[in-house]
């Protein structure tokens, strides 16, 4: 709600005259904090069927053990669920205590992941390192009864697996849990379908020989996701990291000494997914597009007309996603879509129309395009059909001087 | 419906500024981007397999606003998750890819329209801590049960996120004690919430659906008592909106009916009055006839030789089998001629208790058969004057698919009056529920049951009854 109110507000013609000063303010928006994040001792996954609870402190050299608790249970049909376990080459894995059988592969390349970068794939990482990988067979069902924290050390029906590791030297290093579940479904429709539903928890640390900070994926995930947020919506800022985003993100101080496990970029706005150009720390880009429609005003009577006598313009097409889930594409169906006279207020000829500025301005000067196209200005709106489909039926005074822009958003009618 | 980001706001997505000249253009985008990719992947899932599909099988669906936010979670204490949370829903990055995750938290919106928002977000407080297999208490297991159970029904499959809501280990019989804790019984076990509600749903008619449903008495009315208890109030309408569902599948005409009505007598009985309902479930028969022709072969008292069942004329649907046309008008429906026809009824029968029961074919002219369990337990399929036959069954609780068959040979006088008895009640007409040891009837029909209105005043309310009473 913040997030919608604020793009509401400076979207507005009368946010913008006040523009710097909100600039400014954003200005300290963007630089993140350095607050520590603490551990918790249990982390679980969204469904509750793999939690994960450390012991002890995994400075370097010092053994610590990781309580994987499991609840699960499958048909003796399907495949046998399995616990796959990954390491970074930096920790030594010195016991599994398990009473499955399982294979150890040590030294190949494992899936890792960077809590800076997007990535919702459970089975591989956003980059890959050396390390270990444990596959734990758990067959169809728990053998017996655990007391779990997450009810209050009740018995429940599950099972456990505890793993004990030490850190090998100075730096970061990943341990993650991967519970895969075979399921084979059976629609109403009569179709069948051999589903795997994987659940994961990675355990992000950096240690020193005498400090460990350590999180899980998600918290430094949504701390991620918590510092993009200031530096978005209405006006675009690039985050810089004061120093190593992984550290940061899971809390680790700057002066913590130690080796990545991957050599991340410094310019790291590359992997951020918006436009615009990378500024230093802390420097905004001004980008004001990101309005809401229904704010900017639409041409009247006493607004400029074109002078030229209107054309026709017809503009269809289709819209589609590559769907996550199925990898298929589906047609995007009632989403708006909105075609726009300007592609960005770029500094050009017209810039000086929809921003006043302060000071004393000289009389522009002769522009070849007519007024409308210096208005930054939605032409048309439209939701898309079941199958994806749209379609601009509108009058444009100087289309060739027009750019357009589609813009379809996520929201319903 | 919005997606946001919980921070950066909406997700939209923005093409390369292309040049336009006057004319005709086409322009088709693929969305490729991971981000959005699934930003648009919830949008769809809401939309396409939630608002859609209530409104496919229901008629209804939310009108209410919901706000997305993905990545997101809620967080309480040491657990994060996704959450439904005063008409926002929050997802966790890794589920944002997960429809029985999106579907679920759907299924907590769609349940707070009937039982407004605060029951359901402090269904598991104080801890908020639950999952499938759990014991928590009877309104978390309610809540998060019927949230699952929604996603399950919606994606059209018996498994929420891996878990089989047809495996015994469910328990869907319902209540009972869980045999491996038997401190608790599944009441308060979202596993078995979300079963039980499944085999209700699903179009297999299984032995333990009455438990589910709770077919002994108002103390043990199933898988609905829990959800009277405290915070969810039926009153609010869940029933009638469980009821309309059901009633539209087609393959479940009536049959899945029954529990709500049956439900409904319950709660309006006297919880001290030992009182079980029995009778034909709603919409009651489901009666097809038939125009037949007259072969030449057939004799007096002999067998009926020529072939029913031919064309099909009318369905309606009867509240009883009780006609005689030897007065005028000579046909039970309009379209028949008075001559040579058959007629099939079929209904769910709900036998109140283990017991004999006897079925009567008063004044049958001319043939007759019944089908119990689809299986010919009568047949007197002979032309003949009106004659009273009868057939004595055991059978078992719960319910039972019935069948009866009936054939009109030559001329015009056609009667049938089909009367049962059984342990507790007297020869009667084969009818709608009644309840056994209070004499009570259900409640009429308003005429307002079509809309299903949350936190209305049409509640309790059991569906219309087509009409289409034979004429004696």
């Amino acid at each position: 709600m913040v997030a919608s109110m604020a793009i509401w507000f400076l979207g507005s013609p009368a946010a913008r005259r006040g523009l710097p000063l909100l600039l400014l303010g954003l200005l300290f928006a963007c630089v993140p904090g350095t607050s520590p994040l603490s551990p918790t001792p249990l982390r679980c996954t969204s469904d509750r069927r793999l939690c994960l609870a450390p012991e002890g402190t995994p400075r370097i050299g010092q053994p610590f053990t990781l309580t994987f608790y499991l609840i699960y249970s499958n048909r003796p049909q399907e495949p046998p669920v399995t616990l796959t376990l990954i390491a970074s080459s930096s920790l030594e894995l010195l016991a599994l205590e398990t009473q499955r059988s399982y294979q150890t592969q040590s030294d190949l390349p494992v899936s890792l992941v960077d809590p800076a970068v997007y990535s919702i794939r459970p089975d591989g990482g956003v980059f890959t390192a050396t390390g270990t990988l444990i596959t734990v067979d758990l067959g169809h069902a728990p053998a017996g009864k655990i007391r779990h924290p997450l009810f209050g050390n009740q018995e429940t029906v599950g099972e456990t697996v505890r793993l004990v590791a030490r850190v090998k030297e100075a730096g970061e290093w990943q341990l993650r849990g991967i519970l895969r579940l075979p399921v084979e479904e059976r629609f109403l429709d009569g179709r069948t379908e051999l589903r795997t539903y994987t659940s994961w928890l990675g355990l992000l640390g950096w240690s020193t020989p005498s400090q460990a900070y350590w999180t899980d994926y998600e918290t430094a995930r949504m701390r991620m996701v918590e510092l993009e947020g200031q530096c978005a919506g209405t006006f675009h800022c690039t985050l810089r990291f004061p120093y190593d985003p992984y550290r940061y993100l899971i809390g680790a101080p700057a002066e913590a000494p130690g080796r990545p496990l991957r050599e991340r970029p410094t310019t790291f706005c590359d992997t951020f997914d918006r436009p615009g150009i990378c500024a230093d720390y802390g420097l905004l880009e001004h980008k004001d597009t990101l309005i809401e429609p229904e704010e900017i005003p639409m041409p009247t009577p006493s607004s400029p007309q074109p002078a030229t006598s209107s054309q026709r313009l017809d503009l269809s097409g289709r819209i589609h996603f590559l769907d996550p889930h199925t990898g298929s594409l589906q047609p995007v169906r009632g989403v708006r879509v909105e075609l726009w006279n300007e592609p960005e207020p770029q500094p050009g000829p017209c810039r000086w129309l929809p921003k006043p500025t302060p000071r004393p301005t000289p009389v522009p000067p002769p522009t070849p395009h007519p007024p409308i196209a210096c208005i930054h200005m939605r032409l048309g709106i439209t939701y898309t059909r079941d199958d994806g489909s749209y379609s601009f039926s509108v009058s444009t005074a100087s289309p060739s001087a027009s750019s357009c822009v589609f813009t379809p958003r996520t929201t319903s009618a | 419906m919005t997606i946001q980001h919980p921070t950066r706001g909406r997700y939209f997505h923005e093409t390369e500024p292309i040049e336009l000249n006057p004319g005709t253009h086409i322009l088709n985008v693929t969305i490729q981007r991971e981000s959005l990719r699934t930003a648009f992947s919830i949008y769809d899932t809401l939309t396409r397999l939630g608002w859609e599909g209530l409104q496919r099988q229901v008629g209804w669906s939310p009108r209410e606003r919901v706000n997305v936010y993905w990545p997101s979670r809620c967080v309480v204490e040491r657990i994060g998750g996704s959450c439904y949370f005063y008409n926002g829903i929050r997802l966790v990055e890794l589920d944002g890819r997960s429809p029985d995750v999106i579907l679920h938290e759907f299924g907590h919106f769609v349940l707070s329209r009937f039982h407004r928002d605060d029951p359901i977000i402090s269904a598991c407080a104080p801890t908020f801590e639950h999952a499938f297999p759990q014991h928590t208490s009877l309104h978390c297991a309610w809540s998060e049960g019927w949230a699952s159970f929604l996603a399950a029904a919606l994606l059209g499959k018996p498994t929420y996120q891996g878990w089989d809501l047809e495996d015994p280990l469910a328990r869907s019989d319902f209540p009972r004690v869980d045999p491996v804790d038997p401190r608790a019984t599944n009441a308060d076990n979202e596993w078995a919430v979300a079963a039980a509600l499944w085999d209700l749903f699903d179009n297999l008619p299984e032995p333990w659906d009455p438990h589910a449903d709770g077919w002994d008495g108002p103390a043990r009315n199933g898988i609905w008592t829990i959800s009277t208890q405290r915070g969810f109030d039926l009153d609010f309408g869940i029933e009638e909106f469980w009821l309309k569902w059901v009633e539209r599948r087609p393959d479940r005409l009536g049959e899945a009916a029954c529990p709500m009505y049956r439900l409904q007598i319950l709660l309006a009985a006297d919880p001290l009055v030992y009182s079980v309902p029995y009778g034909l479930c709603p919409p009651g028969w489901s009666a097809a006839f038939f125009q037949d022709q007259d072969d030449g072969r057939w004799s007096l008292n002999g067998p009926i030789t020529w072939p029913t069942f031919t064309t099909l004329v009318t369905q309606t649907t009867w509240s009883t089998i009780a006609f005689d046309t030897h007065a005028a008008p000579n046909q039970p429906v309009p379209g028949l001629r008075g001559t040579f026809w058959s007629a099939r009824f079929s209904g769910w029968l709900l036998v109140p208790q283990p017991g004999s029961l006897r079925f009567f074919f008063d004044r049958l002219d001319d043939g007759g058969r019944l089908f119990l369990k689809d299986q010919k337990v009568f047949e007197s399929w002979i032309v003949h004057g009106p004659r009273e036959e009868r057939v004595e069954q055991r059978l078992p609780a719960g319910l039972i698919p019935i069948t009866v068959e009936y054939a009109q040979g030559p001329a015009y006088e056609a009667s049938l009056f089909l009367n049962w008895a059984g342990p507790g009640w007297a020869k009667e007409l084969l009818g709608p529920i009644r309840l056994l040891g209070a004499g009570m009837a259900p409640t009429p029909t308003p005429a307002g049951w079509d809309r299903i209105s949350p936190f209305g005043l049409d509640r309790r309310t059991p569906p219309p009854r087509p009409t289409g009473t034979p004429t004696p």
